[in-house]
């Protein structure tokens, strides 16, 4: 009956869940939820609802978050009184006189100032001397503040209950402290006299050399990374391309677009699921290979690994309708790294053959690269000798008389035996247990980036592309060209044109955080050069049902379905 | 509670330190509720900063007849209004995809379970967004902060009636919104009853 049925006016039931029902209203919605199914089931559905609220992940802040918000606090107390016009505090009962009026306060700040800053000088600043030079003027500011403030809380004599002598000796410590860590001189840990990691950070190592660490290697033509991209910039801003037609093209072309040559060509095969999580964003981070910068150990391995996957899920998201349609979706990650790290790169992506299967590994014809001073090329899978290739390729990558090599070579004949009629061929993975062996010397270097390639970009991306906020620059070229073609609208040509900046800034930061995670453990520039090799990692996605009938022991291939 | 009038205490007494405990304290949980209430990761960091600024600021106008951080709540809530007024919206699939959480990938799941979750997830980030700025924040607050309809009533400045009025109907909006992801969940129930 309409009396019984659940209206919105109806809110006990949301009450009952909350447990804000009592006495007479709890027994009656208790009843008509054990006796009225149209009850029952709006009770189940939010409580259901509840359930997947909780679920969703939280979000938190960085640790050092209590410091910015001092500093800030000391800064908007330092403002003029006339900057003061948004009051966001909820009005509470009237104020004590003298007390609450910030004004007054900000007086007093700055009639203490003078005095802050004596004691500062004479009784802190000979600790902290070697590191002053790198703070700011704000930070000076703050001290003076912190400063201040102590003593005002013991002039005004507010809070009683604190002694003064607690109240100055301590404060002067907590001066120190406060004002060293606010400026990033010391950590939590670490003591006003010891270097910080940020202060490491403020003086790159000198051994360092910027086109080494962050454009390494330079293209066939000699130009630099920066150079070239840029050269690729104003080209793909002024040429249409026309679509790729296909995979092999596809990989040609990404070559081709790379502005360095690539040494090496690695093929993986991934299910969908994988290929739409960007599982080998993660399997790269792990080797120390990243897309951007990691500024430590939690943030590599997590932080900006799944930060990656989430900026890029649309994308990856949109390529479940090319799956559909036959067309299965693919990238191309340029990686600069050593060999090690390649090494071992390929050695995680072997410890699970259910999320990836390697298909090949090749060498990329650089001579004729070198000839006309163009990006290397891709040779293509079909042509030439492959297996001669995938052996030289594995050699080069350091895998001589490993197990390594004999797995993939082995697999790499029966891929040969397995092939059908049409050329397509069958994959076997290779036996998990000889690729368990350690991963050696992780290597101190590596950046990758995504190429994004022209169908995906223009194709499937669309103009969403704010899927593609913070990519590397290939990316944000393709996004030019595609503002170019009309694709994409106004406001994304100035997301582009902010993301040239913050480009700037990656590139920039990037130093510092390579020095400040690795700088004590990189060699001299030469064995750096003469260790760092450039692949290109094509990954393909396949139907999921692929990695099912893996896990469920089947052995039948069913690439290319 | 009585350990964050002491901190109050000591912060009015000169030491930031103190605050900054309070900070810490109150940080995460403050960001995790504006992050959905406001959309965006990167807003709500903006509206959790200035609300901590706003009550370091405005500290000795904190009287204890409520609780710190219900104190808190309304600055930051206020500002996220005042922000709101001066600033369209964000694109709210960037929003969503953005408030997803940055919580690590859990490698127990199967590829499939986790493939699942992050889809349940998107869905009702979007039926978040789907719903009006009052619902989603008197939700947000009971459902992942875990307030009290007193302490609601507190912090949004409403009566006690209207927090109970509004967040019933919050809530059948937002089964409306997941009503595919609740039959699920009815028919899962209904298969597995003791689960």
């Amino acid at each position: 009956m309409s009396v019984n049925k659940p209206t919105r006016a109806d809110e006990s039931v949301s009450a009952y869940l909350d447990g804000e029902l009592h006495g007479h209203e709890l027994a009656r919605i208790e009843r008509l939820i054990d006796t009225n199914n149209e009850y029952r089931q709006l009770a189940d559905d939010m409580r259901i609802l509840r359930v997947q609220l909780k679920r969703l992940p939280r979000h938190r802040l960085a640790e050092d978050f209590s410091g910015v918000v001092l500093r800030q606090a000391e800064r908007e107390m330092l403002k003029p009184a006339d900057d003061d016009d948004s009051d966001d505090a909820p009005s509470g009962p009237p104020k004590p006189p003298g007390i609450a009026d910030r004004g007054w306060w900000r007086g007093m700040v700055w009639a203490t100032t003078a005095v802050a800053a004596a004691l500062l000088l004479g009784l802190v600043l000979p600790r902290i001397q070697p590191d002053a030079s790198v703070r700011d003027h704000n930070d000076s500011q703050v001290a003076k503040a912190l400063g201040s403030k102590n003593i005002l809380s013991e002039e005004s004599g507010q809070r009683q209950s604190l002694s003064a002598s607690k109240s100055s000796e301590s404060s002067r410590e907590n001066l120190v402290r406060d004002s060293a860590r606010l400026s990033g001189e010391i950590t939590p840990q670490g003591s006003a006299g010891e270097p910080s990691k940020s202060m490491v950070v403020e003086e790159a190592p000198t051994e360092f050399d910027d086109d080494l660490v962050l454009h390494a290697p330079v293209s066939a033509d000699g130009a630099s990374y920066a150079e070239k991209s840029a050269s690729i910039r104003s080209k793909f801003g002024s040429k249409e391309t026309p679509p790729v037609a296909d995979e092999q093209d596809a990989i040609q072309k990404s070559a081709q677009a790379v502005p360095t040559r690539a040494e090496m060509v690695v093929t993986i095969e991934v299910p969908l699921d994988v290929f739409r999580r960007r599982r080998i964003d993660v399997s790269m981070a792990n080797n120390d290979i990243h897309f951007g910068g990691h500024d430590d150990q939690k943030s590599r391995y997590m932080g900006d690994a799944s930060a990656e996957f989430w900026k890029l899920h649309d994308v990856a998201g949109e390529q479940d309708s090319a799956t559909a349609s036959g067309s299965a979706p693919f990238e191309v990650i340029y990686v600069e790294a050593t060999r090690a790290q390649i090494n071992a790169t390929l050695n995680e992506l072997q410890q699970h053959p259910h999320e990836y299967t390697l298909v090949d590994v090749r060498s990329a014809d650089t001579s004729t690269s070198k000839r006309s001073g163009r990006s290397g090329r891709v040779r293509s899978p079909s042509s030439g000798r492959r297996e001669d290739s995938k052996a030289d390729a594995l050699k080069s990558l350091g895998y001589v008389g490993s197990p390594q090599t004999e797995s993939l070579l082995a697999t790499h004949k029966d891929e040969q035996k397995n092939a059908n009629a049409d050329g397509v061929v069958k994959h076997e993975t290779v036996d998990e247990q000889k690729f368990t062996s350690g991963i050696e010397s992780r290597s101190q270097f590596g950046k990758a980036k995504r190429i994004a390639l022209d169908n995906v970009v223009s194709q499937e991306v669309g103009n969403r592309a704010f899927a593609l906020r913070l990519q590397p620059a290939e990316e944000k070229v393709l996004l030019q060209r595609s503002i170019k073609n009309g694709s994409l609208d106004a406001d994304v040509s100035h997301e582009v044109r902010s993301n040239e900046e913050l480009h700037e800034e990656e590139q920039g930061s990037g130093r510092a955080r390579h020095s400040m995670g690795f700088g004590s453990k990189l060699g001299s520039s030469e064995k750096r050069s003469g260790d760092v090799t450039t692949v290109l990692f094509v990954v393909r996605a396949t139907p999921n049902h692929k990695a099912a009938s893996r896990s469920a022991g089947s052995d039948q291939p069913t690439h290319g379905q | 509670m009585n350990d964050d009038v002491r901190l109050i205490d000591e912060a009015l007494a000169g030491n930031a330190g103190s605050f900054g405990e309070l900070v810490r304290k109150y940080q995460d949980r403050l960001f995790n509720t504006m992050v959905h209430v406001v959309g965006s990761r990167e807003e709500a960091e903006d509206v959790v900063q200035d609300a901590f600024v706003q009550a370091f600021v405005k500290l000795q106008t904190f009287q204890g007849t409520s609780a710190f951080y219900t104190w808190l709540y309304r600055i930051a809530f206020n500002l996220s209004v005042s922000r709101r007024r001066r600033k369209r919206p964000e694109t709210s699939v960037d929003a969503a995809r953005e408030a997803s959480g940055s919580e690590p990938i859990d490698r127990s799941d199967s590829p499939t379970d986790r493939i699942e979750r992050e889809e349940s997830i998107q869905q009702i980030h979007c039926a978040l967004e789907a719903l009006s700025q009052e619902q989603r924040t008197i939700l947000v607050l009971r459902e992942m902060d875990g307030h009290c309809y007193e302490e609601i009533a507190e912090i949004l400045d409403l009566p006690l009636g209207t927090v109970r009025s509004r967040l019933h109907r919050a809530r059948l909006q937002l089964r409306e919104e997941l009503k595919e992801m609740i039959d699920q969940g009815n028919e899962r129930k209904q298969a597995n009853p003791s689960g």
